[in-house]
């Protein structure tokens, strides 16, 4: 059960400024990426998932900035890297971008250029992390495409990203990611914006991928049915902070965070009965400047416990390998 | 006679080229479609993208012209027009009969309008007079549990889900016979997508709503749904009531399609092997049956000849050769 | 973060009656509060409505007769008004005084520190009218006494002797005036053709949009040349005027028929104008209705930033001696005084009239630019 951890984040605070004042968008999240494991990051619009996932990367824009907490490269080797404590822009974030950790965008087209072919931008992803000649680079795209389940990768490299469907451009996007050899992987609403049968060959590919390679992946979505078919274990996020943490089985079947056990139950299901109504949440996710005071769910909590909820914030989800709930009904449970 | 039958629908796009526009092709993005929805139903119409599933519902709404085949819409009972073919001057007094949801609950609502002003336009451009219109917003904005001061303010206001329920409200507006809602949760957070789920299972109680359902997303059809039409590259693949559709698919689409999707239960795990291939391109579709290169139970048949929609059993129709021989599995 | 809708800083700060206000503000309201935070536009704004008020009250500003010329007062350093005179609040400006010079015996005027004229508020000066109605002859600054030479020469004189600060006070109107004549024009040009296209598409549209391009590709300036040239000589500054209005016009609508076309075609796609169609809902009201207000503010914005480009033509029509000709007075006229390089060695302030062009320009780009920003809360 204890693989490698590669990846730790630890209480890693994100916050956007603006004149109205400061958006935390991420407040305090901690968690760890194994080798060989898949984590699963769910949540609802603004709950921070996709500000993790560029925190990582370095790819907050301005006026968004990483203002606490740390990124650990390789926790479990003697001198970790830190993330956080690099230059956005800098070498070795640049090395770690793509070298260590790959990222497979929703929307592959914005990873990849309309005016080179999908060769070019491969070979070239390819070089940035190796030294190699121009002859084996194009053999390792042509590889990497094959690998990714393109049909006829020596024909399709001279392909321009708009000549191919959005599941071939999403393979395209994979193997960009995979070019520097990555043992992270991370992927944003991977499968969000493709048909629900590519979608199943996409998670098939990725799940093939982990098995051969033992990458860590991170793979972000807000469909409850992706993190039950792909997460080993999953954080559930809500405006900012993880709720919960648990291994994929238990989350479903024995939530801890009202939030949690209220999401799965206004998830539509495919094995519903006919004209089935699903329980609801009130109310809507709010804007993360507009957080609530205290523990943000509690306005929408069924399972409020009136003043408690409304001034203290719960404490964070224990880093263990059980996992947990942010939630006084759980901590008073334990 | 159902409230609407479509008939043999064809919408072709023409594919030009050169420096004089000329017709080198045809996307047929529409190939001959037929299905009813009788009153009070709910049809989903349901497919992957490029299906045609779009093209079938703006031609129901006259936003764009068929280029052949029948759309019989009784807007009273005991009249018949053909919306299809009928001229624009006529359509107009016919319009409020078949109202819209949209997706997009963001671009559907005109920013520069009060949110009462926005649900009285319909009746507004159909003569009502002012104080009825009044208690006729008021009705409709409890109809989709919004509180009454809505009225006087504006959509910035209000969050996804309500601005949905505000469009929901406009399209009921005039009591139309036929709604037709695209994709009305996908763009939606799960938790409020149940919430309007929720509300259109109440309205289709109340109202006795007849509904066109234009949907990706299975597991939402399932829950709203009374019947399914699965489309696949311009053709219907399966007609079906919804509870039969899930458990014993008659076409290999269907069964492909149920599979992929993935179901919020970790139990159930790799019990599904994803159809190979792609979705046929509309504009070079296959010979034969569209679906016969992904499809694992294709004959040499089905290479060659194109199948017919046909009623496999009472109420059930499918195009596919082998619909009768073949056991599919389903999702249940 | 870029998926919530809401702009953070557009929303309620939580309590009820901030929420209310912000939920029943207009489109114009919300456009405001934005534009609001556009510090550099809202400086514009200032300076633009400030430039606006001394074109309409330019006679009122003027401190002598801008068409008076007076040798003797031929190219005056500006000069300075004192506020303070024997340890007392007393401005004034001094005399003038006739010097000869040595060597040239030329006689020259220079001030007089020996001769104090004192300054006085709402002076009587020349007469003039009002926005074109009321006869009167106070003016904002005025010297009690002296003689028909003495004067306040804030920005010195030119060759003639007239006063630099009155002429650009005056030409300030005309220049000013002539911009938003060009845009009023362009933009009924711009709407009703842009319109037509966007709307009926098909032939007219491609004509039209063939038509702009043809205009487009001429090269500006031998146009208006040419177009200026044949304007009659005996024409009076009045219809020279308003001919140039239509000569810039007649390129300047193309940008804003594109603007327009734009936004009609893509707001026929909306959503919210399929469903006003659906709703049975006539073209007429659909377009008054639905798609006039909504793209306002982008015309508005387009019409700020094409104003700086009429004054610009304006400025360089005039400069090349194409556009209007004295005694019409522009800046591009006064600039036209500073051609020659030997007149503007000696008399460098006669550049000052390049002055506020800059300034206005670069006021109606910001302006424009926030907002074009702040006209669409939801873009």
């Amino acid at each position: 059960m204890a693989e490698r951890s590669v990846l730790s984040i630890r209480d890693l605070a994100v916050q956007f400024r603006s004149e109205q004042g400061t958006v935390r968008a991420l407040d305090g999240v901690s968690f760890d990426l194994r080798a060989g494991r898949t984590l699963g990051i769910v949540g609802e619009s603004g709950c921070g998932k996709s500000v993790t996932a560029r925190s990582i990367l370095r790819l907050i824009d301005w006026p968004g900035r990483i203002t606490g907490g740390q990124i650990l490269l390789d926790p479990e080797e003697p001198q970790p890297t830190d993330l956080t404590a690099l230059g956005p822009e800098s070498r070795r974030m640049r090395e770690v971008r793509g070298g260590r950790v790959g990222l497979i965008f929703q929307e592959p087209m914005t990873a990849l250029s309309a005016h080179y072919t999908v060769g070019n931008q491969i070979i070239e992803a390819v070089l940035q992390h190796r030294d190699l000649s121009k002859a084996d680079a194009k053999a390792q795209a042509i590889a990497l495409l094959g690998e990714v389940g393109i049909p006829h990768p020596q024909r399709r490299i001279d392909a321009y990203p708009f000549e191919l469907s959005g599941g071939l451009r999403q393979r395209v996007g994979i193997a960009m990611a995979l070019a520097g050899d990555p043992d992270i992987l991370i992927a944003d609403e991977p499968t969000t914006a493709l048909d629900v049968t590519t979608q199943a060959q996409i998670l098939g590919l990725l799940q093939r991928l982990q098995r051969e390679k033992g990458i860590a992946l991170m793979l972000i979505t807000h469909d409850m049915g992706v993190i039950a078919e792909m997460a080993d274990e999953v954080a559930v996020m809500y405006l900012g902070r993880i709720v919960e943490t648990a291994p994929v089985a238990r989350l479903f079947a024995a939530p801890r965070h009202p939030y949690t056990r209220a999401l799965l139950r206004a998830v539509p299901s495919i094995l519903a009965t006919p004209r089935q109504r699903l329980s609801t949440i009130g109310g809507a996710v709010p804007h993360p400047g507009l957080r609530p005071g205290g523990c943000s769910f509690h306005p929408r909590c069924a399972e409020n416990l009136g003043e408690r909820c409304r001034r203290e914030v719960p404490a964070p989800v224990p880093l263990n390998e059980d996992g947990g709930a942010s939630c006084f009904l759980a901590e008073d449970a334990a | 006679m159902n409230l609407l039958e479509v008939a043999d629908l064809k919408k072709h796009f023409p594919i030009r080229a050169g420096l004089l526009r000329r017709e080198v092709g045809q996307v047929r993005a529409v190939d001959g479609v037929s299905f009813h929805i009788a009153a009070g139903e709910t049809l989903a119409l349901v497919g992957e993208s490029g299906c045609g599933k779009t093209t079938v519902s703006r031609c129901i709404l006259r936003a764009q012209r068929a280029t052949s085949g029948a759309i019989r819409f009784m807007p009273e009972d005991g009249r018949v027009v053909d919306l299809a073919t009928i001229p624009k001057r006529e359509l107009r007094p016919l319009r409020r009969h078949v109202q819209m949801i949209f997706q997009d609950p963001y671009a559907s609502l005109n920013p520069r309008m009060m949110v009462g002003d926005i649900i009285a336009e319909p009746l507004k451009v159909n003569g009502v007079p002012a104080a009825e219109r009044r208690a006729r917003v008021l009705e409709l904005l409890e109809l989709v549990q919004l509180p009454a001061s809505a009225r006087t303010r504006f959509p910035h206001a209000f969050s996804g889900g309500q601005r949905q329920r505000i469009g929901i409200a406009r399209a009921l507006a005039l009591n139309p016979r036929l709604v037709v809602a695209d994709e009305p949760v996908s763009a939606l957070d799960v938790s409020v997508q149940a919430q309007i789920i929720n509300l259109l299972l109440d309205l289709q109680d109340r109202l006795r709503l007849s509904m066109l359902f234009v949907a990706h997303d299975l597991s939402v059809v399932r829950h709203v749904s009374d019947r399914v039409a699965v489309m696949y590259v311009g053709r219907m693949a399966e007609v079906a009531p919804t509870d039969a559709l899930y458990r014993s698919p008659r076409h290999p689409y269907t069964e492909a399609l149920l599979a992929a999707v993935p179901a919020p239960d970790p139990g159930r795990r790799g019990r599904r092997a994803p159809v190979a291939g792609e979705v046929a391109d509309p504009a070079r579709p296959p010979p034969g049956c569209a679906f016969h290169p992904r499809c694992p139970y294709a004959v040499d048949r089905c290479r060659v000849e194109r199948p017919e929609l046909r009623e496999v059993e009472p109420g059930r129709w499918a195009s596919c050769h082998r619909a009768q021989e073949l056991s599919l599995a389903g999702v249940t | 973060m870029s998926t919530t809708a809401l702009e953070p800083a557009a929303l309620p700060t939580g309590d009820a009656a901030a929420e209310a206000r912000y939920a029943q503000a207009t489109q114009l309201q919300l456009t405001w509060w934005r534009f609001r935070r556009h510090k550099l536009a809202l400086v514009s704004l200032v300076v633009v409505a400030l430039f606006y008020g001394v074109a309409a009250f330019a006679d009122f500003l003027a401190i002598s007769d801008p068409h008076a010329t007076d040798a003797r007062r031929s190219f005056i350093p500006p000069q300075g008004i004192h506020l303070f005179d024997e340890g007392g609040f007393n401005p004034h400006v001094y005399g003038l005084k006739g010097v000869r010079d040595p060597r040239t015996f030329k006689l020259a005027y220079t001030p007089d520190p020996a001769r104090k004229l004192p300054v006085r508020l709402f002076a009587r000066g020349y007469s003039y009218h009002l926005f074109g109605l009321f006869e009167t002859d106070i003016h904002l600054l005025g010297i009690e006494g002296g003689g028909r030479s003495d004067g306040i020469f804030l920005l010195g004189t030119d060759q003639l002797g007239r006063d630099l600060f009155s002429r650009m006070m005056v030409a300030t109107r005309i220049s000013l005036f002539i911009g938003l004549a060009g845009v009023t024009v362009s933009l009924l040009l711009g709407v009703i053709l842009g319109g037509i296209s966007g709307l009926y598409g098909g032939w007219v549209d491609t004509l039209i949009q063939r038509l702009i391009e043809v205009l487009r590709s001429i090269p500006t300036i031998p146009l208006w040349m040419g177009l200026a040239a044949a304007l009659p000589n005996t024409w009076s500054v009045t219809q020279v005027y308003l001919a140039i209005t239509v000569i810039i016009s007649l390129i300047g609508w193309t940008e804003l028929a594109r603007v327009v076309r734009g936004r009609f075609l893509a707001l026929r796609e909306e959503d919210f104008v399929v469903a006003a169609e659906l709703a049975g809902a006539s073209q007429m009201r659909i377009i008054l209705r639905h798609m006039l207000p909504s793209f306002a503010s982008h015309v508005i914005a387009a019409v700020s930033l094409a104003l700086p480009a009429m004054i610009v033509s304006e400025t360089s029509l005039s400069f090349l001696g194409l556009g209007l000709r004295p005694p019409a007075i522009s800046w591009g006229i006064l600039l036209q005084d500073a051609q020659n390089i030997q007149v503007l060695a000696g008399a460098p302030w006669l550049l000052s009239a390049a002055v506020p062009v800059t300034v206005v320009i670069l006021a109606f780009n910001f302006l424009g630019d926030g907002l074009r920003d702040a006209a669409d809360p939801y873009g």
